[in-house]
Formats: C-alpha cells, sequence, structure tokens
C-alpha cells in the first residue's frame, strides 16, 4: 500500500479527498441514525414533510452532537500526532502532557459548586469554561516547569506532565468524596467522556478555533517529519527546534484543552486514530495531519453513533465505546509492531 | 487527612451525644440504632421507635426528629469508628457494594447490619416489615404495610378509568437521566394511570438520549433534577421550552419537584403516589398545591 | 589543491571553548578547514572532539570564542542557511518512526526546500543519486528500522550528500561499516573534496584511515589542541604516545608509502621490554 515515493501534491489531494469524503459518509450516518426511530429516509425529499418534532431531532439534537463528534474527533487525533513527533515516540496520546489534567479539575471544580445542572436542558456552558481555564493553568505551568535555560525539554515536560496528572487524579478523587451522590454521579459520568450536545454557535465556535490551531500545526508538518530523526539531527537540517517544540507544545494543549473541556476524557482517540492512519499512509505528516482532523472526526463520529445505538432507547458515553474498541486494537497494534519502537 | 476528619467526627458525636437533652433513650432492650437510609429512618417513626435511634446517616435529612443526630458517613461508606463509638447494636442501611467492608467489620464487632433493598415497591413494603421485627414491632409494621397497600389499591382504582399519559420523569439533566422499568417511580407513575416513556429501558435509572423523549412526546414531564440555591419548582415550563411542540410543554403541564417529594423511596407511599397522581391526572386526583413541589419542611436542602 | 570554480566554503573556529555544567570540555581550540581539505579529528575519549562537531553544527549556541562557516558566526546564524552549506553525519542514529530509506534521504532536501513544499522530481533524483554513490541504492524501500547499524549509517551518508554540503562535519561515520565500506565511504569523501570543493572536518578512531585519507589533522588532549599540522607532521611516536598515553609504533608502510601506526598491545610491550639490554 505503501510507496516509497516521497509525498506528491496529488497524492495529498487524493487521500484528503478521500477522507473527507469518508468524514462526510459518517455524519450523514450519524445524523440519520440514532436511540428513536427517525432515519435518514424520512429525510428524503419527496416524502411526508418533517414534523416539527422529527426537525428537532434531526436538526437540534442528532446534528449539533455529530458535528461536535467530528470536531472533537479531529481534534484530538491531530493533537494526538503532533505530540507523538514532538516525543518522538509513536506511543504517546495527548493526555499525557498534563493538560487533560487540568481540564479535569476545572471540570470537576465547575461540578462541585454546583455549575453542571441548572443552566439549560443542553447544558450549560460553564463546566467547559472552568475546564478550559484549568486546562490553560495547567499549560503555563507545565511550560515554566519544563524550560530549562530558555529551552523546552521534551523529558522535562513529560515527567512535569505525568506528575501533574497524577495530581490532578489525586485532587479529583478527593473532590469526589466530599461531593454529593448527585455530584458525584455528574462527576463520574463527565470523566468518562461523552460528546456534549451543544449548540450550533458553540460548535461553530469550537471547530473554527481546531481548524485554525491544526492549519498552523500543518505549517510544521515538514519540520515534524526532520524532528523524528533527534532534536539535534533536525536542527542540523535547518529547523528552528526550540521554536517548533514550543508551538506545538502550546497548539496541541489548546486542541487537547478545548475537546477535554466540553467532552471530558475520550480516551484513544488521540493514540490508535494517528496509529492507523501512519500504518494505512506513512510518516509523512504533510499527509497524516490533514488526514487525522478528517480521519479522526470520522472516527468519533462513527463511535458516538455506536455509542447512540448500541443500548437504544439509552445511552452510553461515548468513552465506553472509544476505550472497549481502542483498548483491544491497540494492544494488536502492539504486539504487531511493539519491537520496531525506538524509546528513544 | 481522613483520619483525622474521622478523629473530628468522633470527637463531634461524642460530644453531640452528651449534649443531648433527652434521657439517655436506652430501651428495655437495650437497642442503639443507627439508620443509613432515608426510608429506613422514615420506617422507625411510623414504628414510633426513633427515640432509640442514637446515629445517622448524612443522607437521612427527614424525619425532623433525627435531624440532630450525629452523622457518621454516606451509607456506601459508613465510619466505623463513629458508629462505634455511639454504642450501635443496629445499623439499618441500604444494601451498597462500596459499604460491604465495613459492615463486614461491623458484624464482626457483634453489631447488627441490616442492608435493606428499598429500590421497588414490593421490596420497600418487604423492608418495613423486616425492620419491624428487628425492633420487636413486627405487628404494627405488618399493619403498616397492609394499610399502605389498601391505599394504593384505593388509588389504583381511581385511576383506572383515567385515560393513559405519557410520562417522562426527568432524575438529572447533563447527564439526561429518567426513571425507567422496576424503579418505585415507575410503580407510581404507572399506578395513577400514567405510560413511563421509558418503560422498555434496560434499567431502573436510565441514561437516555434526548432524542428518544423528543420522538414519545410526553404529555406530562416531571422534573426533579434541579436542586440548589434558587431551583425552579412549581408548574412552569423552563428550559423545556426549548422544544414547544412537545404535549407537555404545550399545555405547560412541566412540574419541576424537589427529589424529596418522590425519588426518595419510603413509607409515605401513597401519598408520595398521590402526588404523583396530582401531577399527571389532575383531574382525578386534584390540582397540585404549591407545598407539593418542594422540600418537606425543615429539611437541610444540601445532601452534603 | 582547490580550483576556482569549487563550491567548498571554509570551517574555522578561533580559540573556542565549552563547558558543561561549568566543566570546561574544551578550551582555546582554534582550527581551520579550508575548502577542498579533508582534516582529521583525533584524540582520546572526552578531549572534546564530538563538542567541536556540535559547536561548528550549531547545536551548542553557548560557545565562548569564535566559530564561523564560510566567514559567518554559528551562534547568529540562521538556522536554514547554515544547514544549506553544512551537512553533518552523526555517530549515532535513531529512527522511531517507520520512514522508508528514500524517505529519510530525501530530508537532506529540507534546507533547500520553503514552507510546505514538496519535493520536486530534481530533489528525488539528487537524493537516489546520493544513495548510489553510497552504494545503498538497492535500500531505497527499505524501512530504516530494520537496517542493520552499518547500512543505517551509510543512509545517513547519502543524506547528507543531499544536502549538497559545502562543508562536511563527519563524526566516526564509519565506526559500524566492514573496511571495505569503510574504504568506500572515505573514498567518496576524499572524492567530494576534490572535485566539488568540499572542506570536511571528520572525527575518527582509526589512525591509519586518518593518515590514509587526512591532509591535516589536529590533535585534541583534554580539550586542547596538542598538536596540529601535516598528517606526517603530527603523527609522530612523541605526539601519539603523549596523546593517547600508550605506546605505539609509527613506520612507514612499504606499499604505499603511507604512514602505518600501530597500537601496541600489553603482551607486545613486554616481549619488547625483554629485547631491551637495560
Amino acid at each position: 500500500m505503501r510507496s516509497s515515493e516521497p509525498l506528491t501534491r496529488k497524492r495529498l489531494l487524493a487521500w484528503t479527498l478521500a477522507l473527507g469524503a469518508t468524514l462526510a459518509l459518517s455524519v450523514l450516518m450519524g445524523v440519520g441514525w440514532g436511540t428513536g426511530s427517525l432515519s435518514l429516509v424520512d429525510l428524503m425529499p419527496g416524502g411526508t414533510p418533517l414534523s416539527e418534532q422529527a426537525r428537532a431531532v434531526f436538526f437540534d439534537v442528532r446534528l449539533p452532537r455529530v458535528l461536535a463528534a467530528a470536531v472533537l474527533g479531529g481534534a484530538l487525533t491531530v493533537a494526538g500526532v503532533v505530540f507523538q513527533a514532538l516525543l518522538r515516540n509513536p506511543l504517546a496520546d495527548p493526555y499525557v502532557l498534563g493538560v487533560s489534567g487540568g481540564a479535569s479539575i476545572g471540570g470537576v471544580l465547575a461540578l462541585l459548586f454546583g455549575f453542571g445542572g441548572a443552566a439549560s436542558l443542553l447544558g450549560g456552558l460553564a463546566v467547559p469554561s472552568f475546564a478550559f481555564l484549568g486546562a490553560l493553568g495547567a499549560l503555563f505551568l507545565i511550560e515554566w516547569v519544563a524550560t530549562v535555560g530558555g529551552k523546552l525539554t521534551v523529558y522535562t515536560i513529560l515527567l512535569t506532565g505525568a506528575i501533574f496528572n497524577a495530581f490532578a487524579a489525586a485532587l479529583i478523587y478527593f473532590i469526589q468524596t466530599i461531593a454529593s451522590l448527585e455530584q458525584l454521579h455528574a462527576i463520574v459520568f463527565y470523566l468518562m467522556g461523552s460528546v456534549p450536545l451543544l449548540g450550533y454557535r458553540a460548535v461553530g465556535f469550537l471547530a473554527a478555533s481546531c481548524i485554525l490551531a491544526t492549519v498552523a500545526l500543518l505549517s510544521m508538518a515538514r519540520d515534524y517529519n526532520a524532528l523524528t530523526i533527534g532534536e539535534e539531527g533536525a536542527a542540523q537540517l535547518g529547523v528552528d527546534v526550540e521554536r517548533i517544540k514550543r508551538r506545538t507544545f502550546v497548539l496541541g494543549s489548546l486542541l487537547t484543552g478545548l475537546a477535554v473541556s466540553v467532552a471530558g476524557l475520550i480516551g484513544f482517540v488521540g493514540l490508535v486514530v494517528p496509529h492507523l492512519l501512519r500504518l494505512l499512509l506513512g510518516p509523512d505528516h504533510r499527509l497524516l495531519l490533514p488526514a487525522a482532523f478528517l480521519g479522526g472526526g470520522a472516527f468519533l463520529v462513527l463511535a458516538d453513533l455506536t455509542a447512540r445505538v448500541a443500548v437504544a432507547p439509552g445511552e452510553l458515553p461515548v468513552g465506553v465505546v472509544t476505550a472497549l474498541v481502542g483498548g483491544p486494537f491497540f494492544l494488536f497494534l502492539l504486539r504487531r509492531r511493539g519491537s520496531r519502537y525506538d524509546f528513544a | 487527612m481522613k483520619r483525622r476528619l474521622a478523629l473530628l467526627f468522633l470527637l463531634l458525636a461524642v460530644g453531640c451525644v452528651g449534649e443531648e437533652p433527652r434521657s439517655d433513650g436506652v430501651e428495655p432492650e437495650g437497642t442503639r440504632i443507627v439508620v443509613m437510609a432515608p426510608a429506613a429512618a422514615e420506617v422507625l417513626e411510623i414504628l414510633g421507635v426513633t427515640d432509640r435511634v442514637v446515629g445517622r446517616g448524612d443522607y437521612v435529612v427527614w424525619p425532623p426528629a433525627l435531624q440532630a443526630l450525629p452523622r457518621v458517613g454516606a451509607y456506601h461508606a459508613p465510619n466505623v469508628e463513629t458508629v462505634l463509638s455511639l454504642r450501635t447494636t443496629l445499623l439499618l442501611t441500604t444494601s451498597s457494594q462500596a459499604a460491604q467492608g465495613a459492615h463486614a467489620k461491623l458484624r464482626e464487632l457483634g453489631i447488627e447490619v441490616l442492608a435493606l433493598e428499598t429500590n421497588t415497591y414490593d421490596s420497600m413494603l418487604d423492608s418495613i416489615v423486616s425492620i419491624g421485627r428487628e425492633v420487636g414491632r413486627e405487628g404494627e409494621a405488618r399493619m403498616a404495610v397492609e394499610e399502605i397497600r389498601q391505599e394504593m389499591d384505593e388509588i389504583r382504582g381511581l385511576a383506572r378509568d383515567a385515560p393513559g399519559r405519557r410520562v417522562a420523569f426527568v432524575v438529572d439533566r447533563d447527564p439526561l437521566y429518567v426513571a425507567g422499568p422496576g424503579s418505585h417511580v415507575d410503580e407510581m407513575i404507572r399506578a395513577v394511570g400514567g405510560e413511563n416513556i421509558a418503560a422498555d429501558a434496560a434499567s431502573d435509572w436510565q441514561l437516555m438520549s434526548m432524542e428518544i423523549i423528543l420522538e414519545r412526546a410526553p404529555e406530562v414531564i416531571i422534573d426533579t433534577s434541579d436542586n440548589g440555591d434558587g431551583a425552579l419548582r412549581g408548574r412552569v415550563v423552563g428550559p423545556w421550552g426549548r422544544w414547544p411542540f412537545l404535549p407537555a410543554v404545550e399545555k405547560k403541564r412541566v412540574y419541576w419537584v424537589d427529589p424529596i417529594r418522590l425519588v426518595i423511596p419510603g413509607p409515605r407511599l401513597p401519598q408520595m403516589t398521590r402526588l404523583m397522581g396530582r401531577l399527571i391526572h389532575p383531574e382525578v386526583f386534584g390540582e397540585p398545591s404549591l407545598a407539593d413541589f418542594e422540600a418537606l419542611e425543615g429539611v437541610e436542602r444540601a445532601l452534603q | 589543491m582547490t580550483s576556482p570554480e569549487t563550491r567548498g566554503v571554509s570551517l574555522e573556529t578561533e580559540a573556542v571553548g565549552f563547558r558543561y555544567a561549568g566543566e570546561p570540555a574544551l578550551e582555546e581550540v582554534s582550527l581551520r578547514v579550508e575548502p577542498g581539505e579533508v582534516v582529521g579529528l583525533l584524540g582520546p575519549n572526552g578531549s572534546g572532539k564530538s563538542t567541536l562537531i556540535r559547536i561548528l553544527s550549531g547545536v551548542l549556541p553557548r560557545y565562548e570564542g569564535s566559530a564561523r562557516v564560510d566567514g559567518g558566526e554559528v551562534r547568529t546564524a540562521r538556522r536554514k542557511d547554515l544547514a544549506a552549506k553544512l551537512a553533518v553525519v552523526p555517530q549515532e542514529t535513531s529512527f522511531g518512526f517507520p520512514f522508508t530509506v528514500l524517505q529519510i534521504v530525501l530530508m537532506g532536501r529540507h534546507p533547500h526546500l520553503a514552507g510546505l513544499a514538496f519535493e520536486t522530481p530534481q530533489d528525488v533524483d539528487l537524493a537516489r543519486a546520493a544513495l548510489d554513490r553510497c552504494g545503498a541504492a538497492h535500500l531505497e524501500n527499505r524501512t530504516i528500522q530494520d537496517l542493520s547499524s552499518g547500512e543505517r549509517q551509510r543512509v545517513v551518508f547519502a543524506r547528507a550528500l543531499a544536502q549538497e554540503p559545502r562543508a562536511l562535519l563527519l563524526d566516526e561515520p564509519a565506526s559500524f561499516l566492514d573496511i571495505r565500506h569503510q574504504t568506500e565511504l572515505y573514498d567518496l569523501v576524499r572524492e567530494l573534496a576534490v572535485t566539488d570543493g568540499t572542506a570536511v572536518l571528520t572525527v575518527l578512531h582509526d589512525l591509519n584511515l586518518a593518515a590514509e585519507y587526512c591532509d591535516r589533522i589536529y590533535l585534541l588532549r583534554e580539550g586542547r589542541v596538542a598538536a596540529a599540522g601535516r598528517t606526517d607532521e603530527v603523527f609522530t611516536y612523541a605526539n601519539l604516545t603523549t596523546v593517547f598515553e600508550t605506546e605505539v609504533y609509527v613506520d612507514t608502510n612499504d606499499l604505499t608509502g603511507q604512514l602505518l601506526v600501530v597500537p601496541l598491545s600489553g603482551r607486545a610491550r613486554r616481549v619488547l621490554a625483554e629485547k631491551k639490554p637495560s
């Protein structure tokens, strides 16, 4: 499947179109299926006109949620790809750098102080806002700690992130012991990770931010290729390593922070999808990054669809689906190619 | 940190016990009861043995007679030290996986632990009898159960000819949880002639998608999810107004009720069921009054 | 030695020094490599050779003194400009991602491409030619992680070639290669110097290889230049035994007239000692 011919504009375009089509198809499926009985057939022109209720189901409940899933999946996968390049390790996932710990603390605190419930049936934006502040806090803290002599040391980022995540987990456990039963429920659910039901404006904002961040990261695609041979090697090839590291850390963390703020900790997307794409498309980041955004989106849309229909009329949180699918799949991948990877 | 909290609890507990104005309430039988389950607490009141209660769980906020008693933790995590310090002989609680270790420990130390199932109508009634047996009031308990059964039959009779009405009983929003089959809420709904739109759900408290609710077009929405300061109460559409095509919204049959009125099971089942009836079939049971939506008087609002 | 049309650029350092966490690794080192020269950098372990390479390639900007490539101070040069002129072949390489050999070699074109550019067919031809010159053309489609260390070394060298460097820094580029490939590689190095005028500074341990291929030698000891000059001037018994602190035997080999250096083993030293009358 993978030739050794270098990437050409044509190949990039072909794959972008293919993955874009996959995403579009997934969105269509996501809107066409759901817990209820309404399906795509009802949307066909020429049939009976949609009742107000059906319209609400399609356009107020399903579509915004599917779009949110697409954006979140894309954001998490792109963050996964760039963090794997930054850490020179294909087994890194976007939560490893600690920003997700900060976002979780923010979100859980918001739930503890009672912002989780009342605002509206679609969930207030208080929890995501708090969570995002938490993410930013973590980002600044970790960057500050890990910058030694003006240089961002990858090893230190990793270590700081791990410690911060552990601290966040401990804090959240403590909060869980003092929370009321109701709050506890909301907290556990938030942490499991699920695609929220946001309004179009919120989804639009989310999409715009994530796309902007992805485009900014895309401009560094060739540098990521070079970075895989090591920081010194990349520097010797002309890469401004410090600038790349810093921008990647900040933008990747913003993407992760945004995703965790609104959706909680949806696991495995940022780990498994980059892997799959790399197997399919090769490690060239010029193709991998746009593919990550589109493919990751399709992945989460389909996972969310599964979460919605698997136990109808009930629902599963999507984090459960991604973990159940992603976990074993990841073990399988590891066995297949594990020996190859240099943990340098 | 937890040890210090527990120690603090201990001190408080001892202090409280010392300050109680009533007589050292030790019946001839000598039982000292700690009650962790709100439903069980109410049963004790009905059976007239609240004077034997020496401690309560965090969630036991009713009846008022027990509110001043020392707290021993949540039902899923009872504080063994505090329970011991109160010289407890009987612990009444709901069955909980998380508390099994604590329960075993207490049994080892000679304290009787009665872990009850109170989720369904039938199990609730059985619990009343079990508690009655434990405190030597089995006769009174059976009588109370019989009264409850009769009243429930009466209620069912009233509702027999009423047209079925689709009801959505919302327990929590974000995530959206509704009462499903098997819960006592579901039984109450059916008893008063309502149709639970989540009747085919998999569990008694079900995570539901908004889509289903929209599709099944409930005619009555009872929402107990809003709590805390300034919570919505009464017959008001509130956030449900976003879906104006729902029959419940059109007819403004959206009710915001304090969960203690309907969600926490207990021997007040008939009164709770009548309240449910007032919300679902007011033409049969009468219109609800303002007080129906509020928490019971004197209840600590925050369940902490 | 160099013709007027050469593309090579010079490398020089002037009183360059460096400290790792307060410990001096290099002090007052001055050297110069002219276009078309192959200059060897030798010395015992820890004498600062790799540090010097890293300073010249721009990886360690906090050096004392001056280090210049094509007259421009390394410290202040733009990364890309530097990489367009200077290629480095490091001692050790590790690859965490499954790129193919051709893709790795094509990375050498990085300093010559702008932004999100794609490699042109000319770039690809250049890369292939570089691979061919290194005797690794047959490895083109293999995944880099599957190669032996010797094969990897040749690929990395090819990548350096693909950079079209005007100066070349080599840090033990042949350490994993068998004698045939060692010779091929250094033949190629000499060819680059002579034909293209590339300035080459190479670190090596093999004294005979150095004697065979280097025009001039710098001997480093404890971070300082202990000896410098033409190979035959520097490779004397006195210099070598002082710097390397071991017994050697220096001679000219009968076949080619080149210097021959033989480190003496413990056994040989004992035998010699026995032979001496006093």
